[in-house]
């Protein structure tokens, strides 16, 4: 086999691998208000988008953010506001993703410049900010009451109050959210911003400018955060000051890396399972940090690439091995 | 920094402002002039003049700890001289950041092999290709537009010898051909100026001989600097070499005056002769 048609092969059987996975993800998604009940399947949806708008900065990018929360609370409260302040659920959402995107403007270029262990630190001292605002400011947040029983006013004859409605709406919320990941990973912008990751040094030296990617990767990144808060306070119908709390960005991390790194899919999925695991053991009266602290001890042990990342690789060697026969 | 000028054949460069001002006959593809880096008082490299005329393959030796890779890293942009210039076809660089200064000409490769790990050795390629468009920027463009570079990328894999390895990921390379791959993503940049640091470490002698080959030919209509431990390598390739000590120049001329003075003898040869 000459080398061209090799790399023609696996290019193809790459392609095919991405496609099922998608289809696999996308027909789960669609029938899972039937599995499990609707608020938790829209949990899952919102926390599934923020997980991979984690992993595009994580996974792709090499910046371990700790504080996301900022942009999916901040948008979150934002949506939430502007439902009950009387505005129509377009808006409410639209006016959340423009508030996480308006917040990550000098987030991002303060903290983009540091790396590893400084950025983190940069981010979760800005995402503290976030929060303790968030309580200070009764007027728009409702301080320790949260935001809760706003209007959701039915748009195009699509009943609100249905909770089923709202899934499908956030699904097709969600596939946008998770189109714009996908094909940004896979250009030319996602190659740099990669090499970048790899060594950045050596990218530098080829002509590119890490901070220019790297802001521009933390901009969709926060985007999508915020994109995907705002479908949770729509969703949840309640936004309380647990939204901006780092454990809710600590929880992201957990989610992504459970699922698998640079996967896109993997997020989705971790953030499934982690939420499925807490209603479980609540419901069975079980404690829920420890258990989930468990999983989360035994996966990075045994499954450092993650549940997704670990099968990929087992996927991968297979078929290496099916053409060394 | 001016009102002085050094022993430089061209007293008119040294005048108000850092634009081009070329005189005499060799034409000077990278010069710097009493370069001076600091470190907390240290003085990494001291008042170093170098000039290297175009088209030449110049080594820079000198024992451990001479300065050679902090002096790489002036004249790339990684480091901020303390004092003095670097220019690069006349033009002054030291001020410029080293994205900037690689679409002026010059490009380097890393004493550690520096590749993309994660991408393939033609994703390597391409992706070092596409610096100098615009598709870098687009985030809504599909990969396969890449395949616009895939030519150049290929003309490269040819070059390098890596044309049966394109397809593997670049973190399962040999150390060789990671070497191979690193001068590789240096060509993609269509330098005029090529900066090698250590382009043979840690290879044996079949490696090094592949990389004497490469280097010649990828020295053909460039400017190559390297710096080298490797004598042999450098009495091969090098039409002049200059000799580091505690950063500055112990001396300069093509390897037959070079290995004759005393001084480098028992500054750096010496060493050798005893090993």
């Amino acid at each position: 086999m000459t080398v061209l048609s090799r790399r023609a092969a696996t290019t193809q059987r790459e392609r095919m691998s991405r496609a099922i996975w998608l289809v696999l993800l996308g027909l789960l998604l669609l029938v899972l208000p039937r599995l499990v009940y609707p608020v938790l399947a829209l949990d899952i949806l919102a926390w599934g988008l923020f997980a991979v708008a984690f992993d595009l900065l994580f996974g792709f990018s090499g910046l371990l953010s700790f504080g996301h929360a900022a942009f999916w609370g901040s948008s979150a409260y934002a949506t939430a506001f502007l439902l009950s302040h009387g505005q129509s659920v377009p808006v409410a959402i639209v006016g959340g993703l423009l508030s996480a995107l308006l917040l990550a403007v000098p987030i991002g270029f303060l903290s983009v410049r540091s790396v590893g262990i400084y950025f983190s630190m940069i981010t979760l001292a800005f995402a503290q900010m976030v929060s303790f605002l968030a309580l200070q400011w009764t007027a728009v947040t409702g301080g320790e009451n949260g935001l809760q029983g706003f209007a959701r006013p039915s748009v195009l004859g699509l009943d609100f109050s249905n909770s089923t409605t709202r899934y499908y709406v956030c699904l097709a919320l969600f596939a946008a959210g998770f189109l714009v990941a996908y094909r940004m990973v896979r250009s030319p912008f996602g190659q740099a911003l990669q090499a970048i990751r790899d060594n950045e040094q050596r990218a530098q030296s080829i002509g590119y400018n890490p901070f220019r990617f790297k802001f521009t990767a933390f901009l969709i990144s926060a985007g999508l955060a915020g994109l995907s808060g705002s479908m949770y306070a729509f969703g949840h119908g309640v936004v309380s000051l647990e939204v901006v709390n780092w454990r809710t960005s600590g929880e992201v991390v957990m989610m992504t890396l459970l699922g698998g790194t640079t996967t896109l899919f993997g997020p989705v999925i971790g953030a499934g399972l982690v939420l499925l695991l807490r209603d479980l053991l609540t419901t069975a009266n079980l404690p829920v940090g420890i258990v989930t602290g468990l999983v989360f001890v035994l996966a990075v042990l045994f499954f450092r690439a993650g549940l997704v990342g670990t099968v990929q690789h087992w996927l991968r060697r297979k078929s290496a091995d099916d053409d060394r026969h | 920094m001016t009102g002085h000028s050094a022993s430089h054949h061209s007293p008119s460069a040294v005048q108000a402002g850092s634009d081009m001002t070329h005189s005499a006959a060799p034409a000077l593809a990278l010069e710097t002039r009493q370069l001076v880096k600091e470190f907390r008082g240290f003085r990494a490299t001291n008042d170093v003049s170098l000039q290297i005329q175009q088209g030449e393959i110049h080594a820079i030796i000198g024992p451990n700890g001479a300065g050679k890779t902090t002096l790489f890293n002036l004249l790339s942009g990684f480091l901020r001289p303390t004092s003095g210039e670097v220019r690069l076809f006349g033009e002054r660089i030291d001020r410029l950041p080293p994205h900037q200064i690689v679409r002026r000409g010059l490009s380097r490769s890393f004493q550690i092999s520096s590749v993309f790990q994660s991408l393939s050795v033609r994703g390597n390629l391409l992706v070092a290709l596409q610096s100098v468009t615009r598709l870098p920027h687009q985030f809504w463009t599909p990969l396969s537009r890449l395949e616009t570079l895939g030519a150049q990328a290929d003309q490269i894999l040819a070059e390098v010898g890596l044309e049966s390895a394109q397809s593997r990921l670049a973190a399962d390379l040999s150390h060789g051909e990671k070497r191979q791959l690193e001068i590789g993503i240096s060509l993609t940049q269509r330098p005029k100026v090529l900066l090698l640091d250590e382009p043979t470490s840690g290879m044996g002698s079949e490696g090094v001989a592949r990389v004497i080959g490469l280097v010649r030919q990828v020295a053909q209509g460039r400017t190559v600097v390297l710096v080298e431990h490797n004598m042999s390598v450098v009495s091969e390739l090098a039409d002049r070499i200059t000799v580091l000590q505690y950063g500055q120049v112990l001396t300069s001329g093509p390897y037959s005056e070079i290995q004759r003075d005393p001084r480098v003898i028992e500054a750096y040869l010496g060493e050798e002769a005893h090993a």
